[in-house]
């Protein structure tokens, strides 16, 4: 972290609430590192509690997963699209329930960037992929399932 | 368009074996016609009729021409295509000379550079069909260079640069009508496309002829017609490039048959016979296909 | 040779970013098939996306992202001589990066 930055987060930390300045991320030593303990968990519900600690995540119909295909044409490489109408993203994770380490990903965006992601995941077998946004400090999530099968001549 | 949806839940060879019914019940005779044109142009009635809404062009898309859902999925897939890096390397390996200080653009037409639409050719010298795969590695041969081995690695990746450069020039294989060997090698990859084989006993044609655009299990089977444009493939499947013969080896596999070896005379026969039926339609390889 | 392929589509309003990385994305689950023996880890760790020397995004990755990963995002209002960065570090500690102005990209 070079001086630069770390005089950005001295500033923020003097306003109320230390806000970050607008157009920046928190630095990465102030953001939490990579959540590797996150990424460890092995169940839908340890994940969400090591990355949210116990926030409450209600659901919302303003997350969305354009463009997602309902039966994957290869496991190992399903294209994700999330987008979300919520106001003042400031991170968005993906989840994929019945993976064995089911945390796929999660991203810190300033608002210079839209609440609008594409990505492309591993999927073990069909289950729900879950996205959880955080939306003016609060967390919000929505779910689809996307079947994942043997193929007959192709698979 | 019938789609017929076929569930197998004992087993992959009892569900190709309700196919098989379907197959034997409908099964159309080995057609015998005048010649290659005749072939094709027959070839293409039937896959109008199958698919009345498809354009000849559309064909090269295989499933994702029938198969709207599947198409979307492609269609996202191929905003970056993730043979990038390989048609990259693919690149580069073309450029990079032997270490006689020749390269591969001494031994091809127009440098190498959008050729592979012509491919396979008849060899007249040799006496038998050469496909790009096995130039290149003549090419290597003739210039103190190991060959490379066939199927995927450094040979798809040099196939797909020279396929890029081809792209959307019209498949154009030559049939010469003044080598009678060249016909019988068509007519060689013609019957073994029509033949059955395997412990499932089933022809190239049980599938992607009576079959093509039904399904088999999650699979919807690709028309005969636009297969050889799109080579070499990054198939899903692989996460890989690979070559049309390693696709011919997988398929052998899938019908418990033995599969022939890379460019033995029985796949370079059949990939000339295969090439030629789509004449006319683009070259769009490398692409991406489940 | 870069690892990272971007293309950039300047909008009036917003731009288009779109990558694809080559790198393996070993998840570490697999064994080698001849020898039995676990395929080690080895994948991305992290995505940094900085806008004229600013942070903009920053992606933390998993083994469930896939080989060569892709991934797109789209910036608020950008000019084309802007200039984007793009870097990535892997659990090796491997990384690599990619700077250009959005017009050139």
């Amino acid at each position: 972290m070079t001086n630069m930055k770390r005089r950005v987060f001295l500033k923020g930390a003097l306003t109320a609430g230390g806000a970050v300045l607008a157009g920046t991320l928190v630095p990465r030593a102030v953001l939490a590192a990579w959540p590797a303990k996150a990424f460890d968990a092995k169940s839908l519900d340890a994940a969400e509690k090591d990355i949210f600690g116990g926030t409450p995540i209600a659901e919302s119909g303003k997350i969305h997963f354009p463009e997602l295909p309902t039966l994957a044409q290869d496991a190992r490489s399903v294209p994700i699209n999330i987008a979300t109408t919520l106001p003042n993203v400031t991170q968005i994770t993906l989840f994929v329930a019945k993976n064995p380490r089911p945390m796929a990903a999660t991203y810190h965006l300033s608002d210079r960037v839209e609440p609008k992601l594409s990505m492309r995941v591993k999927m073990a077998k069909t289950t729900d992929v879950v996205a959880v946004v955080k939306s003016d400090g609060k967390l919000y999530s929505a779910k689809r399932k996307v079947k994942v099968t043997i193929g007959g001549c192709g698979g | 368009m019938r789609q017929t949806n076929i569930k197998g839940s004992r087993g992959f060879a009892a569900t190709l074996a309700v196919l098989a019914a379907g197959v034997a019940a409908g099964f159309a005779p080995y057609p015998a016609h005048a010649g290659p044109e005749q072939d094709r142009i027959h070839l293409i009635g039937f896959y109008e009729a199958r698919f009345p809404k498809l354009k000849l062009d559309d064909y090269v898309n295989g499933v994702y021409a029938i198969n709207p859902q599947m198409r979307a999925e492609w269609e996202q897939i191929m905003v970056f295509p993730p043979y990038l890096p390989a048609l990259d390397t693919g690149k580069k390996l073309f450029h990079t000379k032997f270490k006689n200080g020749r390269s591969y653009a001494d031994c091809f037409p127009h440098r190498g550079i959008g050729i592979a639409n012509t491919y396979p050719r008849w060899d007249a010298k040799r006496g038998e069909v050469v496909t790009l795969a096995l130039a290149l590695n003549l090419c290597r041969e003739a210039n103190g260079e190991k060959p490379l081995p066939y199927g995927k690695g450094k040979i798809a990746d040099i196939l797909a640069y020279m396929a890029e450069t081809a792209k959307g020039k019209k498949i154009h294989v030559v049939i010469p009508a003044n080598d009678p060997r060249a016909l019988e090698a068509y007519e060689r990859g013609k019957e073994f496309y029509y033949a059955r084989r395997g412990q499932l006993n089933f022809s190239c044609a049980s599938c992607h002829i009576q079959n093509a655009g039904r399904l088999i299990r999650a699979n919807t089977l690709s028309p005969m017609l636009g297969q050889a444009t799109h080579w070499p493939t990054y198939r899903l499947k692989w996460g890989a490039l690979g070559t049309l013969q390693r696709r011919f080896r997988g398929c052998n596999k899938q019908v418990r048959a033995k599969p022939f070896p890379f460019q033995s005379r029985e796949y370079r026969d059949l990939e000339y016979f295969l090439t030629y039926m789509s004449n006319g339609l683009p070259e769009v390889g490398p692409t991406v296909r489940q | 040779m870069s690892t990272i392929l971007v293309k950039t589509n300047v909008g009036p309003e917003t731009t288009k970013v779109r990558m694809l990385i080559r790198h393996p994305m070993e998840t570490g689950l697999r064994k080698n098939k001849k020898t039995g023996k676990p395929i080690p880890a080895h994948f991305i760790k992290t995505v940094t996306c900085d806008l004229n020397g600013k942070t903009i995004l920053t992606a933390d990755w998993s083994i469930a992202i896939s080989k060569n990963p892709y991934m797109s995002f789209v910036i608020k209002g950008a000019k084309p001589s802007d200039v984007l960065k793009i870097s990535w570090v892997d659990n090796k500690g491997e990384h690599d990066t990619r700077q250009g102005k959005l017009s050139e990209l």
